[in-house]
């Protein structure tokens, strides 16, 4: 059975933008490591991804021997000013996501600026869960304890 | 950090086209992969630079070197000289899905090419009018019939 409705589709969007005091390389560095092999769940959980660094890379959670899921590909990747992922992130039903991170240098500090936005049936829980993502300080206590500076 | 959910009417940008071409099936496919790749630019003849992985699943993408890009889509279904369709974000960086097909078919050495580049989702506003996009695929085409026009002169 086929069952065609119209609808609206909902709409999630975060920005967000911190200063760090480091370098825009280490905060580069540190992005990339946070979301690949250091990436976590708010509760401190492994999340195991892996992120490959090229044009049309995959996001994704390798689990081993093939198991996993793709989060995404690498849309742009600009070393050390941007880098952008598009796909289905976590939503396991009709979504696309973007996220897009801006880097650049301000009086000494590195200014990081985070957009997500997601089109699609976004499901209630998600529309909660994703906008609790502590995601962004975690790259701030990394460049920062690496650079030394704070 | 600023958050919001809200719910509107999807944005849809399409654009269509046939062409006719008088060349063999053959030609025009191998002059249609080559402009969506290496010789791919854009309307004021910047070379994008792009990479055609000829293969389902294949990359589509703006290489600048080093691991550094854009990756614009994958090649969502490939069968030589007659279908072509792509899917992915394109140059739109935003949450939307592009889809791009070209139909190959050959009459008595004329070749049709039905085309259409259609998008879903946030599109960026500047090129909701689809001026901008009409402008490329115009250029495009314009390129697909002149690199034809030089296949069969070296003939």
């Amino acid at each position: 059975m086929t069952t065609k409705t119209q609808q609206d589709v909902q709409i999630l969007e975060i920005a967000k933008e911190i200063e760090i005091a480091a370098s825009i390389d280490i905060v580069y560095e540190s992005l990339l490591e946070q979301l690949g092999p250091l990436s976590e769940t708010p509760d401190g959980e492994p999340l195991l991804m892996t992120l490959e660094e090229w044009p049309g890379g995959l996001l994704y959670r390798d689990l081993g021997g093939n198991a996993g899921w793709c989060w995404g590909h690498v849309q742009v990747i600009e070393p050390p000013a941007r880098l952008e992922i598009w796909g289905s992130h976590f939503m396991s039903y009709p979504a696309v996501a973007h996220f897009q991170y801006l880097l650049s240098e301000r009086d000494g500090l590195t200014v990081l600026k985070f957009n997500y936005r997601v089109i699609g049936m976004i499901e209630e829980a998600d529309r909660v869960n994703v906008g609790r993502c502590e995601f962004m300080q975690r790259v701030r206590k990394m460049a920062e304890s690496r650079s030394g500076r704070k | 950090m600023s958050s919001k959910v809200s719910e509107q009417a999807v944005e849809v940008l399409e654009v269509t086209r046939e062409i006719e071409i008088a060349a063999t099936i053959d030609i025009v496919w191998e002059t249609l992969l080559e402009n969506m790749g290496p010789l791919n630019e854009s309307p004021e003849k910047e070379l994008h630079n792009l990479t055609l992985e000829a293969w389902p699943g294949g990359r589509w993408y703006r290489d600048l070197g080093n691991n550094i890009g854009h990756w614009w889509g994958a090649v969502q279904s490939i069968k030589p000289p007659v279908l072509l369709e792509m899917h992915g974000p394109m140059f739109m960086s935003a949450p939307a899905v592009n889809h791009v097909i070209f139909r190959l078919k050959e009459d008595k050495g004329l070749t049709r090419i039905e085309f259409s580049h259609r998008a879903l989702g946030l599109i960026p506003h500047h090129l909701l009018d689809g001026k901008d996009v009409n402008k490329g695929w115009d250029n495009f085409f314009v390129n697909v019939r002149e690199g034809v026009d030089e296949r069969l002169k070296a003939k």
